[in-house]
């Protein structure tokens, strides 16, 4: 089974998106073989309209005949809104994980004000899906989810599996990333995102091992083909990519 | 909670066909890579070989035939000396094309930058990749005219990263320079959030070119090749900074016809080499 863990119903403003529609992902869907996708928060979700985005979740599940699958999304400024949602979310089976993202929240990873999206993802007993980047020059808002900062919570927290979206996003992040999930037996991270080091998906393998990495594309920004090559054509034994294209979601999603 | 339709009862099997076939669309499409780099760089990655042995390895691995290559050095140090290392370095090689860096200054020793650059084209150069923002100068006539003039005469092709330079003085170069070709690309951002800039400027300007390494857009491909013909789009990789098949697969399974992938494979940079003017 191949599993997009980290994609994104919906559109924005900011990402210039040549076809938003739910059929369009299931047709790309079908295009590459990928079973099952997960969004990890729609955009309506995450940039404020948090009934609608769960409208749309409904509607991905149904059409796609359970296929596309979505996450909770929590935004620290409206905790108690939010954890009610996600309870009533989390009743319906198209809903399978919780995302927290720093940036946009501008609230740092460690910050006590994240605690119920953690407790959330422990009572539910599902993933928790958080972006995480390294600072750059030219995007400095990465400050608020470097992977090390997730530390407290992953520690706080040992029932919770942890996704580190885009692995880190950068050089040094992914090596915080490999290090934070050689420590903790927790932390997992998923591919998404514009970081395409030649090497990186045999670095990852090597230093944290195949069944704590996977597949996931950040559609409806970025192509899912810019990753599934990477794995198909790695350096990795064919176990390994197996793992990363579906097994390791299948697992920690609990797809069966 | 999912049924069992899920379930592949050959899971190792797909994936090992997946692997295979890929490999083989890689192969058929005969990839030419417009963004190749040799040398050693400051910051490397995972990438731990960077000599020229190593990238020619890099280039039967993954099914790139052939290429235009650059100096890892050749931004930050002297360029013109850089320059010469790469044109001695692939001096016998027969699938590699040297990718130089300029500024807006004469190079030492040179009077006109026809003689510089017809030296090194004929010593295997094709393109020429510029920085404006880091080498602080205008590609405006009043501060770049002499080299984009000798560049439009030759039809030598001129590469640009997006960040260092600003769309407004792109839409001039392929307004002032038609028979130029401009190539576009996106390092070290992604060009996913340019649409809005490119899109009118594909419409407009035949001599305009994005590059592949970075051309991440969720169907993207489809649908620039829908509006404006497969003529824009050049492969690149990036090489060995970053794993060529990010831009590959998007080649190998793009759902256009199988001309047009070829074309962005190895077609269109085929011919902008074919056009460099050898004196
Ligand atoms: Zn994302």
């Amino acid at each position: 089974m191949i599993v997009d863990s980290h994609m994104h119903l919906g559109m924005s403003a900011v990402t210039p998106c040549v076809d938003p529609s739910i059929e369009a992902v299931l047709a790309q869907m079908d295009h590459l073989g990928i079973d099952v996708s997960i969004s990890v928060g729609g955009s309506s979700q995450i940039f404020g309209r948090p009934e609608a985005g769960f409208e749309t979740a409904l509607e991905a599940y149904r059409l796609s005949g359970g296929r596309i699958l979505s996450c909770a999304y929590f935004n620290p400024h409206y905790a108690e809104e939010d954890v009610e949602r996600a309870r009533r979310q989390l009743e319906h089976e198209a809903f399978v994980g919780i995302k927290i993202v720093g940036s946009l929240t501008e609230c740092y990873a460690d910050d006590e004000r994240w605690h119920p999206a953690w407790r959330l993802a422990s009572e539910w007993g599902v993933p928790l899906v958080v972006h995480s980047w390294w600072v750059s020059d030219y995007n400095p808002r990465q400050r608020y989810h470097t992977p090390d900062q997730f530390e407290r919570y992953v520690r706080a927290y040992p029932e919770v599996n942890m996704i580190l979206g885009h692995a880190g996003g950068r050089y040094e992040g992914h090596r915080a990333a490999a290090k934070l999930a050689r420590s903790y037996p927790n932390v997992y991270m998923d591919l998404s995102g514009d970081s395409y080091s030649f090497g990186l998906v045999e670095w990852l393998v090597e230093q944290a091992g195949a069944d704590r990495i996977l597949f996931g594309s950040d559609l409806f920004m970025i192509d899912a083909r810019t990753v599934m090559g990477r794995v198909l054509d790695a350096d990795i034994s064919l176990e390994a990519k197996r793992l990363i294209l579906g097994e390791n979601a299948v697992r920690l999603f609990r797809l069966m | 909670m999912m049924s069992e339709k899920y379930v592949s009862p050959d899971a190792q099997a797909r994936v090992e066909r997946l692997v295979a076939e890929y490999r083989e669309q890689k192969k058929a499409l005969r990839f030419l890579d417009s963004n190749l780099w040799v040398g050693r760089p400051m910051q490397p990655g995972f990438c731990l070989r960077w000599d020229l042995e190593a990238l020619l390895g890099y280039m039967d691995r993954y099914a790139i035939e052939g290429g235009i290559v650059t100096h890892s050095a050749a931004a930050m140090e002297d360029p013109y000396a850089t320059n010469e290392e790469l044109l001695d370095w692939i001096a016998d090689q027969e699938r590699l094309w040297g990718g130089l860096v300029v500024t807006s200054e004469l190079p030492p020793g040179y009077s006109t930058w026809g003689d510089y650059l017809d030296r090194a084209i004929s010593r295997k150069a094709r393109l020429v990749r510029l920085f404006p923002a880091s080498h602080r100068f205008s590609l405006e006539r009043w501060c770049s005219g002499a080299l984009l003039d000798a560049l439009h005469e030759r039809r030598m092709l001129l590469a640009v990263w997006h960040i260092e330079t600003g769309w407004n003085a792109i839409k001039m170069l392929c307004d002032t320079y038609p028979d130029l070709p401009i190539l576009v690309e996106g390092r070290p951002q992604k060009i996913v959030y340019h649409n809005r800039f490119f899109y009118p400027l594909l419409e407009r300007y035949p001599n305009l070119h994005l590059e592949l390494h970075n051309l991440n857009v969720y169907l993207g491909i489809e649908d620039m090749v829908g509006r404006f013909g497969a003529e824009h789009l050049v492969f690149g990789s990036c090489l060995p900074f970053n794993d060529p098949n990010t831009a590959q697969m998007m080649v190998t399974a793009a759902r256009i016809g199988d001309s047009a992938k070829r074309q962005i494979a190895h077609g269109n940079l085929q011919n902008l080499l074919d056009g460099v003017m050898v004196p």
